[in-house]
């Protein structure tokens, strides 16, 4: 090995001048693409070449190379930003050049073709270097897996495998995950015997004999991301980034959070890089980088190699490359006083020695050509050493790997709120229209051929108004009370003035905080001396169960069960002039003996078919409301639909309920909305309809729920109004909108003009103040 | 007896799924007949009850706190928290719900309100791991064991058979929420719908 070339000031300049002219020739001629850096030995296996892209260029790497060993065999040099890969013809995501297993068909290319331009002006000018920007790949598709072991080994180099070993041969429970994707860390490039074996050997043994222990488990490409107290560790897998073909079962990303008696940190250490100017030009690599390129993979990082050193390290590391036959062409060594056999080692491999220099600047725009030295004890205006070379090797020494900081845990998996009623199957067959409302998919109407939202509903109420409507109800949150304290429960909940139902009836209640402020209307139906069911509209439940919960909690009288029922019950809501000929048609028993009185309920068998039968309607009018176990509830609706269909039964969507909910006056969540008590709502809620020259304006804008409400004495609205529109609808019985309002002395205004005023006032809609109700219902005989 | 119609109608369907399709890690069941009743207790186990099941069922004693005791074709379970919980075939169950008298306590059938599904096969645990984080290592939750747990907020009833069998109790309107996460969830180890 001669001399390095020696270069005095100013030398290369042509090149950089060539570079700021014309980079894409300079680039290729400085690194000749093809060119085979490939040497002998390693575990990258020529044996299975793989064919990848990068950048559009069609290459060839070998198994068990990286995206970064693959490029740099084919003569590439590394991007200097962030780089995409994935599967030819898929998605690129941002990927650690370092880390990404090749595959076959694996495509990759800078994020930007902007970095390497953008990075030589910024050399050129001298210019700071901006702090390098960390990518992270979108997780794709994520699951979770709780992992509980007694030991966790973060790492597989020699102390990771030991420690597993150790710890299952004592009898533990074994985890240990290695980020990359072969197992052994260091000893997939490591020289230094262990336990005088090579350590390739002492590897192998080491895995041989943690895969013949059943209580071990080791996990590739799994990397720690978080820790959490001292036993929980949160870690992340990518499944499916080293795969040619994308496995359709596995999900993109694993998390796994580990409960550990005991986690080891095995990670190793990593080199501390020195600091000079253009530290970050392609061609310069740390230690434990460089050594894995020769000895794992059995690539050449570079032609003629500078290895810059604060150590003995250093020397270590160019006996492993010169081993190789990849000796250094110079060794800087930054310490002051560089030991004699070091010296002596420099002076056996011929390899010139810079005992207490130190580098002050890489030379070069687009990769590395050389580097500028200078004693480490002289100032500024000390001699310059230029060194040539396209590959510098550099370590200031080597500092425990720690784990990542400030990474998020993942947030744990939710699994979607919706819920279905035990009807969602008949009604999907029907053709109902399915939406969402609070947590429930709900049908919001069944059309007919093509019929559009708004006209099935309006037909839906007619239906209802004129024949017989049914509604699906499963929804109801339904809550169980038994206990010979449930009375004094309810008049707790419910109020001093709340009287209990009789034994087979119901009766309405206002559930309220301890303040006053109501929570939920509910229907109390008392089935038993001491039991009671509460029934409360689905977006009711959670409150009104958390309010008993914790009257319960804090009474004395703890001879009480509540429990939700809402999923045990399906139900229907069977409402008409004609619900009663049909019940009889259908549910002979029901109406067999002495009719239900209003407010009624009972329960009965018929065929087999368990069933509560309640009179009272949601709608006003007849009705009754049917509740079944919910695997008998498709039964139920089928029998109604087949008796009641040749009298003009029609299935009801929840449009339709709404509208009929509104043109009866019953509250709704918009009505009780957490701020108001019961005596405010039956003094404020009223109903409001357009007035006669506002309804027949073709172009009225319409009321909508949010409006405010304003005095109608023709005065400017302004302030906060004297009240807000809660809920509206177009009521197909009246022929226009209807709407219920909380309103300030709201039943003392009846029969006044206000005004509803919309967005910033733009909308303004006259209209007339009422009661809560608009409709009275037909009622049609028994058996009629 | 009328055939109770399944929450999962339609999207159950036997046969073989997922990866792994020359053997298959997990067995999917839905165990569609089954009594499930809460018992609540005022006072706890009163001397008259205890003899009263004793010779109705030949009850000696409740379960331990976390465990199922087989009773006939059911077993009786006792969660850490909150009342006991009957589950398995009708008879018991009537024989249950007419010996706790309203003087000593409440009975409410859930048998209708819940989904159940048998879980079996070598990675059954592993995949339960994909949701539940409590520690479902055979000498943490031998068989016999039962718990209340929760699924990606989805709060559910696991009972382990044995080492590679579970029971899994879930609230019928999110039965089928819950099976897509499952099936997905074991497409990785290859799943047997029985």
């Amino acid at each position: 090995m001669g001399r390095p070339h020696l270069l005095e000031m100013g030398g290369g300049k042509g090149d950089e001048f060539m570079a700021r002219i014309w980079p894409l020739t300079y680039r290729r001629r400085g690194t000749p693409a093809g060119a085979d850096r490939r040497l002998k030995g390693g575990r990258s296996d020529p044996a299975r070449p793989l064919e990848f892209r990068y950048g559009g260029r069609r290459l060839t790497g070998y198994a068990g190379d990286t995206l970064a060993s693959a490029l740099l065999a084919n003569g590439l040099d590394l991007p200097e930003g962030p780089v995409l890969a994935g599967r030819t013809g898929g998605v690129l995501r941002p990927a650690s050049i370092w880390e990404q297993e090749l595959f076959d068909g694996l495509t990759a290319r800078p994020q930007s073709r902007r970095h390497a331009p953008v990075n030589a002006l910024r050399r050129l000018l001298h210019l700071e270097r901006p702090m390098p920007q960390q990518s992270t790949p979108p997780p794709g598709e994520v699951e979770h897996v709780y992992e509980h072991v007694d030991v966790l080994v973060i790492g597989s180099g020699a102390r990771g495998l030991a420690a597993a070993r150790e710890a299952a041969e004592a009898g533990a429970d074994v985890l240990l995950i290695e980020r990359d994707f072969t197992l052994g860390g260091c000893l997939l490039y490591d020289d230094e015997p262990l336990a005088g074996m090579a350590p390739r050997d002492w590897r192998a043994q080491t895995l041989a004999r943690l895969a013949a222990l059943p209580n071990v488990r080791m996990l590739t490409r799994t990397e720690a991301i978080a820790e959490e107290g001292a036993h929980l560790l949160h870690c992340r897998a990518r499944l499916q980034d080293h795969l040619a073909r994308r496995d359709t079962h596995l999900a993109d990303t694993r998390f796994y959070h580990v409960e550990a008696r005991e986690i080891r940190l095995e990670t190793g250490s990593v080199d501390q890089s020195f600091s000079f100017r253009n530290s970050d030009l392609p061609g310069i690599f740390d230690f434990r980088n460089a050594l894995s390129l020769v000895s794992r993979h059995g690539v050449r990082p570079g032609g003629r190699l500078l290895l810059y050193t604060a150590g003995d390290a250093g020397y270590r590391l160019a006996q492993s490359l010169a081993a190789r036959g990849v000796p250094p062409a110079a060794i800087i060594d930054a310490r002051e006083e560089v030991p004699g056999p070091c010296h002596q080692f420099a002076r056996r491999l011929a390899v010139p020695l810079y005992p207490g220099h130190r580098i002050i600047r890489a030379e070069g725009l687009f990769r590395l050509r050389g580097v500028v030295l200078r004693k480490t004890t002289e100032e500024s205006e000390g001699r310059e050493i230029h060194l040539e070379g396209d590959c510098l090797i550099q370590s200031a020494g080597l500092m425990p790997r720690a784990l990542p900081e400030g990474r998020k845990i993942p947030p744990p998996e939710r699994l979607s709120r919706l819920r279905r009623s035990p009807l969602h199957g008949a009604l999907e067959k029907a053709g109902a229209v399915m939406g969402e409302r609070g947590d429930w998919r709900v049908p919001k109407y069944i059309p007919k051929g093509t019929e559009e939202e708004e006209a099935a509903a309006a037909r839906e109420t007619l239906a209802v108004r004129q024949g017989a409507g049914l509604g699906d109800i499963s929804a109801l949150g339904k809550i169980d009370m038994q206990g010979p304290d449930v009375g004094s429960l309810l008049s707790r909940a419910f109020g001093d003035a709340f009287r209990l139902p009789e034994e087979g009836r119901m009766r309405y209640g206002f559930l309220t905080r301890e303040d006053g402020i109501l929570i939920a209307d509910a229907l109390i139906w008392r089935i038993a001396p001491t039991r009671f069911l509460i029934t409360t509209a689905p977006w009711f439940l959670e409150a009104a169960m958390n309010r008993l919960t914790a009257l319960t909690a804090a009474g004395e009288a703890r001879r009480l069960q509540l429990t939700d029922v809402t999923d045990q019950w399906g139900g229907v809501a069977l409402s008409g002039p004609k619900a009663e000929a049909i019940l009889a048609a259908a549910l002979p028993l029901a109406v067999m003996a002495e009719a239900l009185p209003p407010m009624g309920f009972r329960d009965l068998t018929q065929d087999d078919l368990p069933l509560r039968i309640a009179r009272l309607s949601h709608a006003g009018g007849v009705g009754y409301e049917i509740l079944t176990p919910a695997g008998y509830a498709d039964l139920l609706w089928q029998l109604l639909m087949e008796k009641g269909r040749p009298k003009g039964l029609t299935a009801v969507g929840t449009d339709a309920r709404e509208i009929l909910r509104i043109e009866a006056g019953r509250f709704g969540p918009l009505e009780i909305n957490g701020e108001i008590t019961a005596a405010e709502l039956r003094a404020q809620l009223v109903g409001l309809v357009p007035t006669r020259d506002a309804a027949d304006e073709k172009d009225m804008a319409p009321l909508a729920p949010g409006m405010i409400l304003f005095e109608g004495d023709g005065t400017e609205p302004k302030g906060r109004g004297i009240g807000h529109v809660t809920s509206v609808a177009m009521s197909p019985d009246l022929g226009h909108q209807i709407a219920l309002a909380l309103l300030t002395e709201g039943r003392a205004r009846t029969g006044t003009l206000i005004r509803a005023v919309g967005g910033e006032g733009e909308t303004v809609v006259d209209v007339k103040v009422g009661a809560p109700r608009f409709v009275s219902p037909r009622v049609e005989k028994r058996h009629a | 007896m009328l055939d109770r119609n399944s929450a999962l109608r339609g999207m159950r369907v036997p046969g073989r799924f997922g990866g792994n399709a020359e053997e298959p890690g997990v067995t999917i069941e839905e165990i569609k007949e089954f009594s499930l009743l809460e018992i609540a207790l005022w006072d706890g186990e009163s001397a008259s009850l205890r003899s009263r099941l004793s010779e109705l069922l030949n009850l000696q004693a409740l379960p331990e706190l976390g465990r199922a005791m087989t009773i006939g074709e059911g077993r009786l379970i006792r969660l850490a928290a909150g009342p006991l919980l009957y589950f398995g075939a009708a008879g018991p169950a009537d024989i249950l719900a007419a010996a706790v008298t309203p003087e000593e306590g409440s009975v409410v059938s859930l048998s209708h309100g819940r989904c159940c599904l048998r879980l079996g096969g070598p990675m059954a645990a592993d995949l339960l791991k994909r949701g539940i984080r409590t520690d479902l290592r055979e000498a943490a939750f031998p068989a016999g064991s039962a718990m209340a747990s929760d699924i990606g907020g989805l709060g559910v009833l696991l009972i382990r058979n044995d080492a590679a069998s579970f029971d899994l109790l879930l609230p019928r309107s999110r039965a089928t929420v819950f099976w897509r996460w499952l099936t997905r969830r074991a497409s990785a180890f290859g799943y047997d719908v029985l």
